[in-house]
């Protein structure tokens, strides 16, 4: 049934070989014998354009294959096996990972080329080009990993690149700490993972953990076993896809510079989650009470990240919580059992979030590296390209039909009708709208109006080739890439939903016409209202406003952040203050004082006997020969 | 020389260090001495691994009466389990003579003798040869912290001579204890612990005895709450003495709980796992924390160093084979990252004279090979797959889970613990800007890059490919396995049943 493919084991060791050569070189070049950021920027690319052309090779190849048997494999190696724990180094495609290959090598492709210009002339370009290559390899080991564990090896390892990217510029403290703060809130997800493999092996992993065999055996664990397996998933989902409670990150990691927040914190690593739970579809599509918890934190981490974007002034901010806000979406299709609908939205968030943000590189590029939208203005005349390829991205995100988003958006909220979740369906509504209202807000203080800062706008430029063209590429997918899975109504045949069915455990809802009307209508409704308001307020000029009320509240959102350090950091380093200073020295070390002081105290009182005078130390000996005559006379009786 | 590699590599470094200590030889001399002598040990390590068959059961057996009117004898072999011990330490050693350039003579030869009394603890079949190389292996270590520590180094020698002094005594009790009752059972003296494992023990006394062994292996371990020593010890001791230390004596401690409390005491430790579980974890959890309130980067790593081996004590405590192999993995995983870090963190006290967290930064910009290696054992530390601390980490966590859930779920919290004072530190240290005293902070040599490659390597080795090492190590901690099995059933750990095996569809 299976076929084998040792192709596939070259894919995720491409980009891993590439980043061992370019850091070993970045390590060993001094100041004189530096390579060429040229050498350096091919031998980058080399990987990702590679790995590309396998994706296409993989999805040939499982295309090639009848429906129910599109699955290639390949074990390189038995990775650790103790007991009944059996773990291999192997790599699995099916249609589900493929698509997840293709839209990651290409968005990778893209981000790579466009990285060479955005990038040019900093101290260390080949540090950056060889974190980019190894946070390539880990997300293709997560995207193809044959089983939970070595799914975690990618998951943990796209972490660690967010991470040393998030710091990239690591002389400014801010960076640095927003680094650890990823890290460190990815790794409480990661306790979920690690705790809900441990579960799901003890129960059904002793004859094989990988996801052929625990999908075979999943009718064995009992309902309470998937439902606390799920959750603890879902936990894992949380921090790495950055929703409610773990969402904090996120906003933070736009620290990083601006390709690296278009491909790991926009297109690709923070999708992990949604294909986690998509490749975890045997399991949560039989415990739909997990579903709907799934759901429901998708949909209000949906809300509340949108009502943040409506506030913010740094243009990376509010492409973040859009972003977080987006994956909330795509939580909420999961959730209900819509999976590919949920892997659909995150196909063609990646085209358009990764424009978005290449094209807000392309204006902070230009601006110096100014972020503020308060300080732009009148930029379409500038930036043309950027312009019109970011307003297409816009278009997509904000959800205007036929755009791509407006698609994927729009099938998730259809299902939550059709699986009588009205509740979610009016959140995401509202949302839809608030969307379309803060990326609108954005495009026209940044493009339209007239310049807030003449100085920045005088020196402002398009971006060269090297940087256009990845833009006008993914401004293409962004147009057109909704077309992959147009729904029967609109005259389509779902082509991705049914490419990916084999893959999912999927519900498939009934419901009527009116119903899809209804939710299209309600989607195009909101996607006008937002965009009007937008443009009444923005349109045509708009100076810096005074937040007050509840939009101070939104625009510090909601203090979440110091809400955390209220209630987790300090406490946390009190009490490592507290071991330290009290503790320590006052309570562990108890047995060590008390036999110092014992001694002390002993030789203290020893001491006092001991005075010097030969007639003191004869009473002594008196005193001690009488005691041990009596003591004698009295053993003798 | 091969048909006595054992005895070669305890007795060699022993005499080497008194020969030095002896003679009135310069810095320099004893360092070269040291680093030859360790060289020897680690070229007998390598032979000895690929000569080591692991079929299970003790290889490479050295045995001769030494008393035999009471039963001693020397008695010397290595099991898939002593053998990652030993191993670590060849391994490490060389290291410490590489890098450690500024370390008086004494210390060079003291290293040397608890280098040779170490190797003599693991492999000893025989407990009171154990107890003898015990107390040789501890007796260096006072002199080195007493003589050579940091400014507050008498209270830190007063305090581990205290701690381990009190756990050694009890622990001869203890084994003279089991001495008389073999006596009294089979009529006839015997020390050597694969009789004395034969024992039938019962009551209070057989408690008391096995209270005596645990106390001194957890003195050394260390397990919570006797850990008090450590961080001070760690701190006030020179950067070699800490390395050693922290990389392989506190291995020991854990080791001889697998060799010589397991099969001997198998009802009391199946008895008191739970307890001795709750300890482990709680010293990860305790120790870990407090890491975060460190300004000063040995101490930091010290509780470090204690918030790990509560972990990998816990791997021996849940009595399955997926945690005891992970701890067996982890000594060795542990002592070559903790080792690195240490390692490091004495580098960066020899030649910018401070270990103040605050004082340091933007090393990373100044070193970027030294960073990188650092960055290197710090990702095992923290058991990022892909390193060996993960491997270890894994299996241990897993076991635990099987073992009991909310310590398995307690120790799961190690994930978050060892990041939060690793990413504080190393933000501090090595990001941020630099300043007058670290400008000045020169990336490792090329020779010190090269000494210090073939242990990063291992890291990385471990983790993507740690089968080989597992497949040595696994049918010896199936053995130890099999002393605790039916007596935890009889504690009766309903948890050890769980987990049942559906057939293959």
């Amino acid at each position: 049934m299976e076929q084998s493919a040792a192709y596939l084991g070259l894919i995720p060791l491409l980009p891993l070989a590439g980043a061992t050569i370019i850091g070993l070189l970045h390590l060993s070049s001094c100041q004189t014998c530096k390579l060429s950021e040229r050498t350096y920027g091919i031998l980058a690319c080399i990987a990702p354009i590679l790995t590309f052309l396998f994706a296409i090779k993989v999805f040939l190849d499982l295309h090639g294959l009848p429906v129910e048997a599109r699955q290639i494999s390949y074990q390189a190696f038995t990775w650790f096996k103790v007991g009944e724990l059996d773990i291999a180094m192997g790599f699995f495609a099916d249609p589900l990972s493929s698509l997840m290959l293709l839209f990651v090598t290409f968005t990778a492709s893209l981000i790579h080329i466009y990285s060479i210009g955005y990038m040019a002339g900093d101290q260390t370009f080949g540090k950056f080009f060889a974190y980019l290559n190894l946070f390539l390899g880990m997300m293709l080991i997560l995207v193809l990993g044959n089983g939970p564990v070595v799914m975690f090896v990618g998951w943990e390892g796209v972490g660690l690149c967010s991470y040393l990217l998030i710091s990239y510029y690591s002389e400014d403290r801010a960076n640095v700490l927003a680094g650890n703060k990823a890290f460190i809130v990815n790794r409480i997800g990661d306790l979920g993972f690690v705790l809900g493999m441990a579960f799901l092996f003890w129960a059904i992993g002793g004859s094989g953990f990988d996801y052929i065999s625990l999908k075979a055996n999943a009718h064995l664990l009992s309902s309470t076993t998937i439902s606390l397996v799920c959750l603890l998933l879902f936990l894992g989902a949380t921090g790495k896809s950055a929703q409610i409670p773990l969402y904090v990150w996120l906003p933070d990691a736009m620290a990083g510079p601006t390709p690296v927040s278009a491909l790991i914190h926009a297109a690709t690593m923070v999708t992990a989650g949604v294909y986690m739970v998509a490749r975890f579809s045997f399991l949560y599509s039989l415990v739909p009470t997990v579903g709907l918890i799934v759901a429901w934190t998708g949909i209000l981490t949906a809300l509340v990240s949108a009502i943040y974007g409506m506030y913010q002034d740094d243009i990376k901010k509010v492409l973040a919580y859009s972003t977080v806000s987006q994956l909330g979406y795509m939580f909420a299709g999961v959730g209900l059992a819509a999976y590919s609908a949920g892997i659909f939205h995150v196909f063609t968030h990646a085209f358009f979030k990764a424009l978005l943000f290449l094209g807000a590189g392309s204006v902070i590029y230009a601006l110096h590296h100014e972020q503020n939208i308060w300080k732009m203005g009148g930029l379409r005349t500038k930036l043309p390209i950027t312009y019109w390829t970011m307003l297409i991205g816009a278009l997509a995100l904000a959800g205007c039909p036929p755009f791509s988003g407006f698609f994927s958006k729009d099938e998730i909220l259809y299902l939550a009708l059709a699986t009588g979740n009205p509740g979610i369906w009016l959140i995401g509504v509202l949302v839809a709208g608030m969307t379309a209202y803060y990326t609108f807000r954005m495009i026209f203080l940044v493009f339209h109006g007239s310049p807030r800062d003449q100085g920045l706008f005088d020196h402002a430029h398009e971006a060269p080739t090297v940087m256009t063209v990845p833009l006008i590429i993914l401004a293409v997918g962004a147009l057109f890439a909704g077309v992959l899975n147009l729904p029967a109504i609109f005259g389509g045949g779902q082509v991705v939903s049914h490419w990916l069915a084999p893959s999912l455990a999927e519900l498939h809802p009934e419901a009527s016409h009116e119903t899809e009307i209804l939710a299209i209508g309600a989607s195009v409704v909101a996607f006008f209202i937002g965009i009007t308001i937008a443009y009444r307020k923005f349109g045509s000029g708009a100076e810096v406003p005074v937040f007050t009320g509840f939009a101070s509240f939104a625009y510090h959102t909601f203090r979440i952040n110091e809400l955390y350090d209220l209630l987790l950091v300090r406490p946390y380093k009190a009490i490592g203050s507290a071991i330290e200073y009290f503790f320590e020295p006052q309570v562990t070390d108890g047995p060590v004082q008390l036999t110092t002081w014992f001694y002390r105290a002993a030789g203290t009182v020893f001491k006092l006997l001991q005075v010097g005078y030969v007639r003191i130390y004869a009473i002594y000996m008196v005193i001690g020969l009488s005691l041990m005559s009596l003591l004698l006379s009295q053993s003798l009786k | 020389m091969f048909e006595h590699v054992l005895s070669t590599m305890i007795f060699l470094p022993i005499l080497v260090g008194l020969v030095l200590l002896l003679l009135p030889a310069s810095q320099g001399a004893a360092r070269g001495t040291g680093l030859v002598a360790s060289g020897i040990i680690l070229i007998l390590g390598i032979r000895l691994y690929f000569g080591f068959s692991g079929a299970g059961g003790m290889e490479f057996s050295e045995i001769r009466d030494l008393l035999p009117s009471l039963g001693i004898s020397y008695n010397l072999g290595v099991d898939g389990i002593s053998l990652f011990v030993l191993l670590t330490g060849a391994v490490l050693y060389p290291l410490v003579f590489l890098v450690m350039t500024n370390q008086s003579k004494g210390c060079y030869a003291n290293l040397l003798i608890t280098q040779g009394a170490m190797a003599g603890a693991i492999c000893a079949g025989d407990l009171v040869l154990f107890y003898i190389f015990w107390e040789l292996m501890l007796l260096p270590i006072f002199f080195m912290i007493g003589i050579y520590g940091g400014p507050k180094r008498l209270p830190a020698t007063i305090k581990i001579m205290l701690y381990t002094v009190a756990g050694s005594l009890l622990m001869l009790a203890a084994i003279i204890y089991l001495g008389v009752v073999y006596h009294t059972q089979f009529g006839e003296w015997s020390f050597s612990a694969a009789k004395l494992a034969g024992l039938e023990l019962h009551g209070g006394a057989a408690v008391l005895a096995f209270t005596g062994f645990m106390l001194a292996f957890a003195i050394k371990i260390p397990l919570f709450p006797l850990h008090t020593w450590l961080p001070d010890a760690y701190t006030e001791a020179p950067p070699a003495t800490t390395f050693v230390l922290s990389a392989i004596m506190a291995k020991i401690g854990v080791y001889a709980v697998i060799r010589y409390v397991i099969p001997t005491f198998e009802a009391e430790f199946a008895r008191y796992a739970l307890l001795l579980a709750c300890s482990g974890v709680i010293g990860m959890i305790y120790c870990g924390i407090a890491a975060i309130g460190q300004k000063d980067i040995k101490r930091l790593l010290a509780f470090s160093s204690a918030s790990h081996m509560g972990i990998l004590a816990l791997g021996v405590f849940c009595m399955n084979i997926q945690a005891l192999t992970g701890t067996i993995f982890q000594i060795v995983a542990h002592a070559t990252s903790t080792g690195v870090l240490f390692l490091f963190a004495g580098m960066l006290e020899e030649r910018m004279q401070t270990r103040n967290i605050e004082e340091l930064g933007g090393i990373a910009r100044q070193a970027p090979i030294f960073a990188f290696f650092f960055a290197v054992a710090l990702l095992a530390s923290v058991g990022l797959p892909g390193t060996s601390g993960f491997i270890g980490e894994f299996l241990i966590i897993l076991g635990a889970v099987k073992f009991h859930t909310a310590i398995g779920v307690l120790a799961g919290t190690t994930l978050i613990i060892g990041v939060c004072y690793m990413l504080w530190m190393f933000q501090r240290v090595f990001f941020e800007k630099t300043n007058d005293r670290t400008a000045g902070f020169k990336d490792l040599t090329g020779i010190e890059a090269l000494a210090f490659l073939p242990v990063i390597l291992l890291i990385l080795i471990m983790g993507i490919y740690p089968q080989p090492f597992i497949a040595k190590i696994e049918p010896a901690a199936k053995e130890q396995i099999a002393f605790v099995r039916p007596a935890a059933q009889v504690a009766n750990y309903p948890v050890l049943e769980k987990g049942h095996v559906p057939e293959q569809k």
